[in-house]
């Protein structure tokens, strides 16, 4: 029979650094030292190839004084505004659809959180087949009607949208299975009781289920906010950017700037920018945090 | 009362946006068993003149294709070997030794997850030309292995084992060594499962670091650096792409569905914020 | 206690392979020396697809056939990747010895690359063989940097099938503008056009160097796009698309757009160089003939452009890679290539090789075009330039921004 007694504590600290030590190495050579490295590379101009010199605040004001700079920032916001609230809606609508007990529940779940499995590539591979002048939309309007489709990803005023609608469908899915799993775990009794109130389902659909998801939409909301603004493989592969820089985002331009332009300075710098708006945004949701999520007691 | 009605027309609406909703993966597999010349139909059909099977062995013969599954397989595969080591030992010197300054280190730990990778692709691209790994396998592999995610997912699973299950092995004589080994992985394995899969999710799908970073695409790349490839040569056989975008989802897909129950309560926990 | 020992072990090896590893491969003066004195040496090459491939592994077995000592190890990239990276790689320390160049963008490479006169000098080699317009694309401020393997002048591809079906002549040499508007025009119908448009730089510049005189790099070689000559031509290139519905909508960014249009039988005519000989000839399933670049107020005008292998600064054994490059820009070697049609020789001598396996009646149409063709010239940022010319361009042939505009915002961003 064991005697249950105290641990022995001596030389847990060692075995921890033990333990430790690979993350912690790790973590500080691929996460902590590239971070510092990348604060110091925004006050520099720092060719790929050359000398670098001392900027200090230069590279800010450059960013802000160059139109496609400022534009890409215009992109990566309507992007966000355009694409959160439509997976949302989507997610949400979804699984609540698929909510109350039904057959084929799970194979439905699989169905819509395939395309997030599926590598980005691919994806925007075949809607690029898809949107194309020739491909399925043009060639199915266009046997149909006779009218031929816009050409959604050359033409401004539709390549921001195809974009968008291309990502949704990319990316609900996630958002679908956090929400199934949280409507899930709403006590039944607190539905039955609503019930029995004479709450009809939209009542009952703002009253109850949104309120008691609260925490899961705050996450999925915080989450989806934060990698919609660092949008770079759709736009990348369906559009290259443009038309013109219609479609360029704040991550693309850090890209270019990095990597086609080979000017490291300046990249870091517009990172940064997206980095401290990611964050104002991020302490915003979470300042709001207080207002419409309901933690159960 | 219609409501009978209405549950079916309502499932059998949902069906249907299902349908239409896979459909472009349909289209995509329908075009990958199409000849050449019937990619662009007016109208468009589903299936063409045959179904060509011989697309996938061309696919593979059209570009090294096979290469880049090849160091998929290995980079995903030693990737998540290397994340769950470090994670879980890490993980266990989070939640079951103690030692000063613990919950301290960890909070630094969880801040560093807020990182994004935008902020890291510059000077890692630097930090490699310094290590002289541009262009190899390492790079593919390890910058991105010691993220605090892993970690933050196992430390929570390894908090739900109970302390007495420890003490007691220890009281028998075990090191702290085997009692990581012999009892907190195997309890662990539903956490381990649920992070080997989406971390080799992850290393199969990514796209903008082997981008970055490989410069011998065609003995380095990885598969969706190497369907990209397709379209850098001279006339796009969209047939074939489409057959190389088959295969290229379907490691990811088998996993999905030989382990949805895993990856949906991953998500689940992960979700409510690791209650 | 003990028992963290073989854990601690497993982990230090661990970090210390990862580690070790990286100082043990990702060395990359270009070149190393074995022990039995063998050099061996890295050559980046662009390629696309495995036949391409083949063709250059090929190339680098004569290599060492021709010289037991010398082993290539051969990397390649796909042609829009390769010279974004070339940059990095020839100032980062992880450049190839052998590097492949294209005539017209030498000019942005001359940091990275020895100038090979001194060797040409120590090794008496000979170059009266290679053409001299191409041996002088491959120089810069008077030093040569690359011995040439192909080169080319741009031409008009066009499918015969096409023509005859819709009982239009086939393009004779020197045919003009006109000819080119009107063939254009009778051959769009039944869903298909008449001509691929795309603002890819070696595609479109021959037709607008045709049409108007315009050139995109001016004398002194800085980038020249605002001119009225350039914006004129430009938007008539644009408009085959935007206005006169003879050439498809352009889907976006995709450079190998007019290609794949040609090769699906969707549009008849395309502009191309004879480096696409290979591939044209085996993916095309309708008759291939090639015509002149129409022919504008001042005749018929045409850029010429190739490419050829140069030595980097960095390469440890400039002996070894000029041995080789003699070898790979050798009448054998060169001949070989003619053959399969992957490179039109730069040797005078072995150029029957090329004719005799192209289309008939390729030999007259080549000669006409290199007799009115002069060298590309192109900016250092030329890969800036080319990729904010499709990104914006795509407007123009969209009909939803006029060529002027194009012009300027390209202009002032990589001017």
């Amino acid at each position: 029979m064991p005697i249950s007694g105290t641990r022995p504590r001596r030389g847990e600290g060692r075995a921890a650094a033990f333990f430790a030590a690979p993350s912690l190495l790790g973590l500080t050579l691929f996460t902590l030292f590239p971070v510092v490295m990348s604060l110091v590379m925004a006050f520099y101009h720092w060719p790929a190839v050359g000398a670098r010199t001392f900027a200090g605040l230069g590279n800010l004001s450059t960013l802000f004084e160059d139109a496609v700079f400022r534009r890409t920032l215009l992109n990566t916001l309507l992007f966000v505004v355009l694409y959160l609230p439509l997976n949302l809606v989507v997610s949400l609508g979804l699984a609540v659809w698929i909510s109350p007990r039904m057959k084929g529940r799970r194979a439905l779940r699989v169905v819509f959180f395939l395309p997030v499995v599926v590598p980005m590539v691919a994806n925007a591979i075949v809607w690029r087949l898809i949107y194309q002048p020739g491909g399925l939309i043009d060639g199915t309007l266009h046997a149909a009607t006779g009218v031929h489709a816009p050409n959604f990803l050359g033409e401004r005023g539709w390549a921001m949208f195809a974009v968008v609608a291309m990502s949704v469908w990319q990316g609900f899915g996630y958002n679908m299975l956090v929400f199934s799993a949280a409507l899930d775990a709403i006590p039944e009794h607190i539905v039955e009781a609503a019930q029995l109130d004479g709450a009809g389902p939209v009542r009952q659909l703002f009253r109850i289920t949104l309120p008691m998801i609260s925490p899961s939409m705050f996450f999925a909301t915080t989450m989806t906010l934060i990698t919609s603004f660092q949008v770079f493989t759709q736009p990348f592969l369906l559009t290259g950017g443009g038309p013109g820089v219609d479609t360029e985002t704040l991550m693309m331009f850090v890209y270019n700037q990095g990597f086609s332009v080979f000017e490291f300075g300046t990249a870091s710098a517009a990172a940064w920018i997206l980095f401290v708006l990611i964050l104002g945004v991020t302490a915003v949701q979470f300042a709001g945090q207080r207002r419409w999520v309901t933690y159960d007691a | 009362m219609p409501s009978r009605w209405r549950v079916v027309v309502s499932h059998a609406a949902l069906y249907l946006v299902a349908a239409v909703f896979v459909a472009p993966l349909v289209y995509m597999l329908a075009t990958s068993l199409k000849p050449a010349a019937e990619v662009f139909g007016s109208p468009p059909r589903l299936f063409g003149s045959e179904l060509r099977w011989a697309n996938y062995r061309e696919a593979f013969t059209f570009l090294p294709f096979g290469r880049f599954v090849l160091n998929g397989i290995v980079v995903a595969t030693i990737g998540t070997l290397v994340v769950l080591l470090a994670s879980s030992m890490s993980a266990y010197a989070f939640a079951k030794l103690r030692w000063r300054g613990r919950d301290g280190v960890f909070l630094v730990f969880l801040a560093t997850l807020m990182i994004p990778q935008e902020i890291l692709v510059v000077p890692m691209f630097t930090l490699m030309r310094w290590l002289g790994w541009v262009d190899s396998y390492q790079a593919l592999i390890f910058p991105w292995a010691f993220t605090a995610f892993g970690t933050f997912l196992l430390r929570q699973y390894f908090r739900t084992i109970p302390d007495e299950i420890n003490d007691s092995a220890r009281i028998d004589g075990a090191g702290l060594v085997r009692v990581f080994t012999h009892i907190m992985l195997p309890l662990a394995r539903p956490a381990l499962a649920v992070l080997a899969v989406f971390t080799f999710i992850n290393y199969w799908n990514s796209f903008l670091w082997p981008l970055i970073i490989i410069n011998s695409v065609d003995q380095k790349a990885t598969v969706p650096l190497g369907l990209q490839l397709f379209f850098g040569q001279q006339g796009t056989q969209w047939n074939l792409v489409m057959a190389a975008s088959v295969i290229s989802m379907a490691p990811t897909t088998l996993l999905l569905l030989v382990l949805q129950k895993h990856l949906i309560r991953g998500i689940a926990t992960g979700g409510l914020g690791g209650r | 206690m003990n028992k963290t020992k073989p854990l601690a072990f497993g982990v230090a090896l661990m970090v210390a392979s990862g580690l070790l590893a990286g100082c043990g491969g990702g060395d990359s003066s270009g070149g190393t020396e074995g022990a039995d004195g063998t050099v061996t040496l890295t050559w980046s090459m662009w390629a696309s697809g495995t036949d391409d491939r083949n063709a250059w592994q090929q190339v680098a077995d004569e290599v060492t056939a021709a010289n037991p000592k010398i082993k290539i190890t051969l990397d390649t990239a796909p042609f829009t990747d390769y010279f974004t990276k070339l940059g990095t790689r020839l100032a980062g320390g992880s450049a190839p010895c052998i590097v492949s160049m294209q005539s017209l963008r030498t000019g942005g490479y001359t940091g990275g690359m020895l100038p090979l006169d001194d060797l040409i000098a120590k090794h008496g080699f000979d170059t009266s063989d290679f053409d001299k317009s191409i041996m002088a694309g491959l120089a810069s401020g008077g030093k040569q940097y690359a011995l040439p393997y192909d080169f080319g002048s741009l031409v008009v591809t066009y499918n015969k099938d096409m023509f005859q079906a819709a009982g239009v002549a086939a393009p004779k040499i020197g045919w003009t503008m006109a000819d080119f508007e009107s063939a254009a025009k009778a051959l769009t119908r039944n869903g298909k056009y008449g001509f691929a448009a795309y603002p890819v730089d070696l595609y479109m510049f021959p037709m607008l160097l045709s049409r108007t005189g315009a050139q995109p790099v001016d004398d002194s070689g800085k980038l020249a796009l605002t001119g009225d000559p350039m914006v004129t031509a430009f938007q008539w290139y644009a408009d085959l698309a935007a206005k006169e519905g003879v050439a498809p909508k352009v889907p976006g960014v995709d450079n190998n757009f007019p290609d794949t249009q040609f090769l699906n039988g969707n549009v008849a005519m395309s502009v191309n160089g004879p480096w696409s000989v290979l591939s044209l000839k085996k993916q095309a399933k309708f008759g291939v003939g090639l015509a002149t670049i129409p022919a504008g107020p001042d005749g018929t005008k045409t850029y010429s452009a190739g490419s050829g292998f140069g030595i980097s600064k960095s390469c440890a054994h400039p002996e070894q890679a000029f041995t080789a490059i003699t070898t790979m820009t050798s009448a054998k070697v060169l001949g070989e290539l003619g053959a399969l049609g992957r490179a039109f020789p730069a040797r005078a001598a072995v150029q029957d090789q090329w004719y005799n396996n192209a289309f008939p009646g390729a030999k007259e149409v080549i000669d006409a075009a290199n007799a009115s063709a002069i060298p590309f010239r192109t900016t250092a940022d030329w890969d800036q330039v080319t990729k904010l010319l499709t990104q914006y361009g795509v407007q123009a042939f969209n009909g939803q921004a006029t060529a002027a505009n194009v012009l300027q915002q390209v202009q002032q961003q990589a001017g």
